[in-house]
């Protein structure tokens, strides 16, 4: 379903990406790393908002550089800044998004309370994005992404920002739409949350594919290998932190 | 004192750059070629200039950050106390104390900022408690694949003062119109072409509201640059006609169609920085252009009739679909990495 073929890209001499390449027909494949690993710059660029240096990227056979509009018609995301807009309440933001996805306006209504029932935005719907939660926010975006139903789901870090009951929706959610074929390609640091969602995880350190498996075959512990492979814990003392008595 | 000087030297800058940015090179500043004879104009031009210079210098900080630093009473008092210094209103205030040297004048316009930030926070107030209040919502969604997007796009053009001080231009024309025992017939062309200048600067910024986020959701979406475009140019040219209705509306809209045209180069590919209920931020270049042009060939509109409409037309039409495509390319290349 997703295809990504020796993608780099370079901001100045820094390398976001280097000569990136994976295939995930399906499922939800995880992608975990620190910041400024590269994972936000590989989203962007798989959802075709960012343009690569060298290599492709094709969505259900379509290439992301060429046949943009095709490949945005049949991707939902949920893009690292949100892509919401100040001006408008939380419904008018599902109201906006049905047209322009060519569903009809009923359609557009029932799946528009379906998804503020299930994402726990009803009561918050008539709410302006400018005056919501960061979680709320994110709902918002995620509603979006879902609106039109997808082929392919791209969630930039979904579970941050929101709460443990939402993130367990999410997730159930996740788990639910992926069984029935659409695959879900996210990004994220909540690394108790994946090993239950995930059918893949893939983890990116300095722009490269450092690890990358199914979830069922990983031999240990998620967070013991991310910090092997990816990151490990700073152990520092900061001796002038201390209480006043000491 | 070091941490309130430091703490006011940042206010400082901050209202400066505020003020730079609430009327940074807008084109209503050709208007000043008018001259004394337009004094009236720029007396209701002054007194909404008032709501973006009257706010609160303190409401700069945020609150929660305020109150989580270590100042005490006595520093909390000096601040609020040296941060009125910092007003705008009060220099105002000030320089009329100076020059009329009638102490009730300067209180009394003290008093009309204060009285007009009360109002501004209450409506505020009552926003946040029920969105129904916020009369901007009541914007209903228009049909079509782009109508939620020029929704919004009204919305957001409505939240910059330029439609205001264009509404006051349409009104008084309107009433000299109405009410004058012989008006000039010429008099409602030229309000109307004034009436699209004081809207035009807007089209030189048409992204401006949209901040990272929401241009980042352009891209997401499956549109085309000039759809994305033209959902902006159908709500700049939705307020102007009305605003142009009293008047005469076609060589206004004339004017706003070339504004549109010529603006599309800098919404694309300058990104001025835009303000929520400020005056639109402009460039000079783009703004002269947009005024020389606009008032040129809306004076040949006026001359030689819907023609030169229909040209304005194709010529905003082509400039859409060029700057759509610029647009999808620049933005596409440009997005900083996170």
């Amino acid at each position: 379903m997703l295809h990504c073929q020796d993608v780099s890209k370079r901001f100045g001499d820094f390398v976001a990406l280097n000569h990136i390449s994976f295939d995930l027909p399906g499922g939800i494949c995880a992608v975990l790393g620190p910041n400024g690993a590269g994972k936000s710059t590989l989203l962007k660029i798989v959802t075709g908002l960012l343009a690569p240096d060298s290599g492709e990227v094709r969505i259900a056979g379509c290439d992301v550089a060429k046949e943009s509009l095709r490949v945005k018609r049949i991707i939902g995301v949920l893009p690292e800044d949100l892509g919401v807009f100040d001006a408008l309440t939380v419904e008018e933001h599902l109201d906006l998004c049905g047209p322009v996805y060519g569903l009809g306006r009923a359609e557009t209504r029932d799946r528009r309370d379906a998804l503020l029932r299930v994402l726990g935005l009803e009561k918050g719907r008539h709410t302006y994005l400018d005056q919501c939660s960061h979680g709320m926010r994110k709902k918002t975006a995620l509603a979006m992404a879902l609106l039109h139903n997808p082929r392919v789901l791209m969630l930039d870090e979904p579970f941050e920002g929101i709460d443990p009951v939402s993130s367990v929706t999410i997730r159930d959610l996740l788990i639910h739409i992926s069984r029935r074929g659409i695959a879900v390609f996210l990004t994220s640091h909540a690394l108790a949350m994946i090993p239950q969602l995930a059918t893949e995880v893939m983890m990116i350190r300095g722009g490269q594919i450092v690890f990358h498996a199914a979830a069922g075959e990983l031999e240990r512990p998620l967070e013991e290998l991310y910090f092997d492979l990816v990151e490990t814990p700073q152990q520092e003392d900061l001796p002038w932190l201390r209480s006043a008595q000491s | 004192m070091a941490a309130l000087r430091a703490i006011l030297a940042a206010l400082g800058r901050a209202v400066s750059r505020d003020l730079a940015n609430s009327f940074k090179a807008n084109n209503l500043l050709f208007l000043a070629l008018l001259g004394s004879s337009a004094e009236a104009l720029f007396l209701l031009l002054g007194f909404l200039f008032l709501f973006p210079l009257s706010s609160d210098p303190l409401d700069r900080i945020p609150a929660a950050r305020l109150a989580v630093w270590p100042l005490s009473p006595g520093q909390r008092w000096g601040l609020r106390m040296a941060s009125l210094a910092l007003s705008p209103v009060a220099w105002a205030g000030i320089l009329i104390l100076l020059k009329t040297k009638r102490v009730g004048l300067a209180l009394a316009f003290c008093g009309l900022a204060v009285t007009m930030q009360g109002a501004l926070a209450l409506g505020r107030y009552m926003v946040k408690r029920d969105p129904h209040w916020n009369v901007l919502g009541g914007i209903p969604q228009l049909p079509g694949r782009l109508g939620g997007l020029v929704r919004k796009n009204l919305r957001e053009m409505l939240s910059l003062m330029d439609p205001y001080a264009a509404a006051l231009l349409s009104v008084g024309g309107g009433a000299y119109r109405i009410f004058a025992a012989h008006p000039d017939p010429a008099a409602s062309t030229i309000m109307g072409l004034l009436t699209a200048l004081a809207l035009s600067t807007c089209g030189q910024s048409l992204f401006g509201l949209d901040l990272e986020s929401g241009v980042a959701r352009y891209h997401v979406l499956p549109l085309r640059g000039w759809e994305i475009l033209l959902a902006k140019d159908i709500a700049f040219l939705a307020i102007l006609l009305v605003l142009l209705l009293p008047l005469d509306p076609w060589p206004g809209l004339t004017f706003g169609l070339v504004a549109l045209a010529v603006g599309h180069k800098s919404s694309v590919l300058l990104e001025l920085p835009q303000q929520r209920w400020r005056f639109a931020s402009g460039n000079i270049a783009f703004g002269a252009m947009q005024t020389a042009a606009g008032l040129g060939i809306g004076f040949l509109e006026h001359q030689q009739g819907p023609i030169v409409l229909a040209l304005a037309a194709i010529g905003c039409a082509a400039s859409v679909y060029y700057y759509g495509r610029r647009w999808e390319r620049e933005q596409w290349l440009r997005l900083p990495p996170s």
